[in-house]
């Protein structure tokens, strides 16, 4: 690990200025995903910014419509287990209980886990060709071990899965990702804030240097009370998906009248697809609407040598929960 | 000895368990340094996989405040050239000495050492250390035909890898049905939770070295002939093992290069690996490719077998992973053929793990025999007991015990064999439910040891003897033979192992450990219960005796006997129709070991043998970057190990019967006999299951959807 300095902030706007003071300076919450890329010499930065004395930043609060504001600095279990994201928003506890283990669950933050790194082994590996550590370095996980890549959102210069669980809820959910920075608050749709690797692998979120992440808003959704994250993984716990699911769905006699779906391990982003919901919304509740609509989400994929068996799991992954889902819905 | 016991056979608690829970156990990564001296080593290895080192450029290391030094091959006369294959006091499975010339075999070879004040100036250095190569072309596919293909005639423990025995042909011409298939396994890492870890200290031209070693004695004979010292000027101290699984077994290089930097320097070096050299540093379960033919008569009477074995080793080490042991020794069979082939290929050294050759052989011999048992419509529990080799087929001999039989039906019994259906018939809600049997066996191994044992007048006593406990519960066992013998209590005997300048005893391997120890202390304990029938009572006696004898290597001895130990592993599995994956509810292990001297410690070794075994059927694999050889995976979070949600009942029994022609306390070897027949037995559920037959280890979920 290279040496680097500590520095406290006491408030956003403090953590803001040092960032823009300092290139080379990172912040640290949890410091569960951060710490761990500095011992493998794939991050290094000169200061860490240590925002957890910033005060303000762990409230979970519901408004009168129903929807929630979350500080950024909540502690991921803390978020799981409180009562309203419990009953209101099931998917959203399910998903960071999926997740890491009870003891990172504890450290880890809300803002990081947005900002968590891939988890493709080529990655951490010092002497790897990989486009976001090192950019035009190449891709070896494109003809090599890619198990845990994705199949959607790719480019010729990175595979990448987003390996976020919690991210997949709060796509679903439309969630809002309140920052600020030097030059004041901004707003950001989560569907904005991860970007498709494309040419620029590295560029991955639309943060400036100098913002930090300070609040995530759900908005109110009735019919995220029926919602569901099912995570499918080659061991039960403390691992990453290989595919995931997270959805709401709403039923009325029968018929479809509104679906929030994203899925995870197949996407370089969290993926959602609004045109699959659309077709399947109308449709009667049947394993063959879900269906349609899962195939949908899937009609332009890219598969590689370890990973095509995501698009048939992560389909019959959708018809599964959407079916558990309706066969509950009033 | 007679059958009744006092203390042998209770389930006595481990008498240094207070000690692990309460952090008083001290692993050779903890020893301080009383005067501050300590300079810490991190290793600088190679990254590419064959060629040769045409430089280093460690200018920017060299400014860092706390860098002492940087050590390589550059350093020519550091390390004396061991000469491994004919020095016989000690085995290590990496020939080449370390630092002995700029040559690269593998991604990974320790190539330098940076010593720094501190871990972190270390690291720091160890990093920013540049390296030129001269690259060579380099083989990293099994099916590499461009390399070398050897084949050894002999396993690391004596036994014979190529074997014909009667007419293969005409027995597969007698026969009525027949299965031939192809089975593989990955490589797999033992991944113990303690990495190993070197503290050397030399004291004028004595050294002394905390290692974590599976074998202190080996350890100390290496790193006498590696730095030109004899054997009673070194001393390893390893009194507590954070596990091992065979990677800890035979002796690696970073313990000398770390005994090397401490004389270089003149000052005590820690050299603790890290999570990913041990990836590369000390060993791993080779992949295998194994092809089985297997042929009977209608009536399931076996008339053919044929065991083929595809492995690698390194270019610098001799492993080859005996994966055709089981089927030389568990069934009867007249015409054999088993062959064992080693590809040589630019990836690390491997070593024995856990159950090696075994486990891997097992996998594929005993899918095999399920699968022959399907296609001629047997039970497979019948079709085991019908075949089930009443004597050594190798040479003849009873086995010394045999409840080969017996282990098949009472698992079978525990484990509800009754409610099994034809494949893919037994459905519930998702699920697709299963049961598979598969065979268990481990040779059983002794070694020499010796033991001294002294009773204090407070009718308090000692034994002392160069073993290591690397987990199982040996320190235990040590107290509970000599409470037994000396009409103790356990919790009157002090127990101190893992020092070289104690009595020597065997290496933590082979399963051999309390099996090789107890003659020694049987017969020290008899030698002191004569002094002590002569002695005043006002003073500490103590006598010394120790057994020469080797037993159980390549099937040999004189005793007219074969030692093997036989179980069977039955499991319950439930595979979700959609999307493939596994559960295992419950795993039942019937196992007879001889004699069980703790039925708790014993429970535990089993349970974690089947845990083990439970990785290697469902999720443990070390990732080969095809294209430049890397271990991919190199750390927990990636390579997948059974955790608690993945382990459901686990159910043990043992037949417990003495085994007194082995040794005095009756007891054969049981570490890994719990892992051997796990995979298998799931692999066989899984199809009993599904109906889909997985032939390559580990079983995905996307075998299965
Ligand atoms: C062993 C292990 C297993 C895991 N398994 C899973 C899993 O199965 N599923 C899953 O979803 N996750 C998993 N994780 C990831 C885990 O969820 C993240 O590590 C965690 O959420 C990150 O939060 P943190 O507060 O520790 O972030 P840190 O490590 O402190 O920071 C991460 C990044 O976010 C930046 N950052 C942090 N806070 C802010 C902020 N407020 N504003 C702007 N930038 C910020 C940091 O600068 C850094 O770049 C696992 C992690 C580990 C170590």
């Amino acid at each position: 690990m290279r040496e680097f300095e500590l520095v406290r902030a006491a408030s956003v706007a403090d953590a803001a200025k040092s960032l823009a003071a300092n290139e080379d300076a990172k912040l640290i919450a949890g410091g569960t995903n951060l710490v761990d890329l500095m011992k493998e010499g794939v991050e290094t930065p000169g200061t860490l910014i240590d925002i957890n004395a910033i005060s303000g930043l762990r409230d979970v609060t519901m408004s009168d419509d129903g929807g929630l504001m979350i500080g950024a600095l909540a502690s991921n279990s803390a978020v799981a287990w409180h009562p309203d994201v419990q009953e209101h928003f099931p998917m959203i506890s399910q998903a960071i209980l999926a997740g890491a283990t009870t003891q990172i669950r504890n450290m880890a933050s809300m803002g990081g886990n947005l900002l968590q790194k891939n988890r493709c082994f080529y990655y951490p590996e010092e002497n790897a060709r990989c486009n976001k550590r090192e950019p035009g370095s190449g891709c070896d996980a494109i003809e090599g071990i890619n198990r845990m890549c994705a199949v959607l959102g790719t480019s010729e210069h990175c595979i990448a899965a987003n390996p976020s669980d919690l991210c997949l809820p709060l796509r679903a959910l439309d969630a809002i990702v309140h920052v600020e920075g030097t030059n004041g608050q901004r707003a950001i749709p989560i569907e904005k804030l991860h970007k498709l690797p494309g040419d620029t692998p590295y560029d991955e979120v639309d943060l400036r240097h100098d913002e930090m992440i300070t609040a995530i808003e759900v908005p109110p959704s009735p019919i995220a009370r029926n919602s569901h994250y099912r995570k499918l993984r080659d061991r039960t716990s403390y691992a990453f998906a290989l595919v995931s699911v997270a959805a709401a769905i709403g039923v009325e006699d029968g018929i479809i009248s509104e679906v929030r779906l994203a899925v995870g391990g197949v996407g370089t982003v969290p993926w959602r697809d609004e045109e699959a919901e659309a077709a399947m919304v109308g449709q009667p509740a049947t394993q063959e609407a879900f269906s349609a609509g899962a195939a949908i989400i899937f009609r332009e994929t890219k598969a590689y040598s370890g990973n095509g068996f995501k698009i048939d799991l992560a389909k019959r992954a959708i018809v599964r929960v959407l079916s558990e889902l309706s066969g509950d819905a009033k | 000895m007679t059958e009744q016991t006092r203390v042998i056979g209770k389930p006595v608690s481990r008498i240094d368990g207070v000690l692990k829970t309460t952090g008083g156990a001290h692993y050779s990564g903890d020893r301080k340094s009383s005067d501050g001296a300590l300079l810490h080593g991190v290793l600088v290895k190679s990254t590419v996989a064959a060629g040769y080192i045409a430089g280093f450029d460690t200018a920017e290391a060299k400014q860092m405040p706390g860098f002492v030094r940087f050590l390589s091959y550059e350093d020519g006369d550091l390390i004396y050239r061991i000469d491994a294959p004919n020095d016989d006091s000690f085995v290590v499975n990496e020939q080449r000495t370390p630092f002995i010339d700029n040559q690269v075999h593998f991604v990974g070879q320790h190539i330098g050492l940076a010593l720094a004040e501190t871990l972190e100036v270390a690291e720091a250095a160890a990093a920013a250390i540049l390296v030129e190569y001269e690259e060579d072309s380099r083989h990293i596919a099994l099916d590499d035909e461009d390399s070398d293909l050897d084949k050894p005639d002999a396993s690391g423990t004596g036994e014979a890898l190529q074997v014909h025995r009667g007419d293969f042909d005409e027995g597969l011409a007698d026969a009525d049905v027949s299965v031939s298939a192809t089975y593989t396994t990955p490589v797999e890492h033992h991944n113990p939770i303690e990495p190993s870890a070197t503290t050397a200290v030399w004291d004028g031209d004595r050294l002394t070295v905390y290692d974590a070693t599976q074998g202190n004695v080996n350890d100390r004979n290496y790193l006498a002939a590696g730095t030109g010292l004899a054997k009673d000027q070194v001393r390893v101290l390893n009194p507590f093992i954070g596990g091992g699984f065979g990677c800890k077994g035979y002796a690696w290089p970073h313990s000398l290069i770390a005994a090397a930097a401490a004389r270089a320097t003149g000052r005590p070096v820690r050299l603790v690996l890290s999570r990913s050299d041990m990836y590369t540093s000390c060993g791993h379960r080779p992949q295998t490719r194994q092809s089985i033919t297997l042929a009977a008569k209608s009536d399931g009477t076996f008339t053919a077998l044929k065991h083929e074995t595809l492995s690698h080793r390194s270019p610098i080490g001799d492993h080859m992973e005996p994966c055709g042991m089981p089927s030389m020794v568990l069934y009867d069979c007249p015409n054999l053929v088993v062959t064992h082939s080693n590809r040589v290929l630019n990836r690390p050294s491997p070593t024995p793990m856990r159950g090696p050759g075994e486990a891997s052989g097992a996998f594929a011999l005993e899918s095999a025999v399920d699968e022959l048992a399907e296609k001629l419509g047997i039970d497979p529990v019948e079709l085991r007991k019908r075949n089930a080799s009443q004597m050594d087929p190798r040479n003849s001999r009873p086995w010394s015990t045999f409840n080969h039989p017996e282990c098949l039906d009472r698992g079978a019994e525990r484990i509800g064999w009754s409610r099994r259906k034809s494949p893919g018939q037994w459905r519930e809600g998702n699920e697709l439910v299963g049961l598979g049997v598969a065979t268990t066996y481990y040779p059983a191994y002794r070694s020499p040891a010796a033991a001294r044992v002294t009773l204090f007048p407070d009718e308090t006593a000692k034994v002392e003897i160069s073993v290591q406990d690397i987990g199982t519960g040996l320190y235990t066992i040590l107290a509970q033979m000599v409470a037994e013998k000396l009409g103790l209590e356990a919790a009157d005997v002090a127990v101190e192992i893992g020092d070289t300048d104690l009595p020597e005893g065997p290496l933590a391997g082979g399963s051999m450990t309390t099996a090789s120890v107890s003659g020694g202390v049987a017969a020290a304990c008899d030698a002191l219960q004569e002094k002590r029938a002569q002695a005043s009572g006002d003073e500490a006696i103590s006598a010394e005796a120790g057994s020469e004898e080797s037993l159980g290597f390549g099937g040999d001895n004189d005793m007219g006997k074969s030692f093997l130990s036989f179980g069977a592993i039955f499991a319950e599995v439930r595979v979700d129709k959609d999307f493939g994956i596994v559960r295992i509810p419950r795993l039942v292990g019937v196992f007879d070991a001889g004699k069980i001297l703790n039925p708790k410690t014993a429970r535990s070794q089993m349970i974690g043998g089947m845990i083990f075994g439970v990785g290697m059927a469902m999720l443990e694999e070390t990732f080969v970057d095809p294209e430049s050889g890397r271990f991919i995976n190199p750390s927990l979070g990636e390579y997948y190990v059974p955790v608690n949600a993945d382990i459901h009942d686990i159910d043990v029994e043992f037949i417990d019967e003495p085994d007194y022609d082995f040794n005095p306390f009756g007891a054969r070897g049981i570490g890994e006999l719990g892992t051997v027949g796990t995979a298998p037995a799931i692999a066989n559920a899984v199809y009993n299951a599904t109906g889909i037959r997985v032939r390559d280890l580990p079983i995905r979920l996307d075998d299965l959807m």
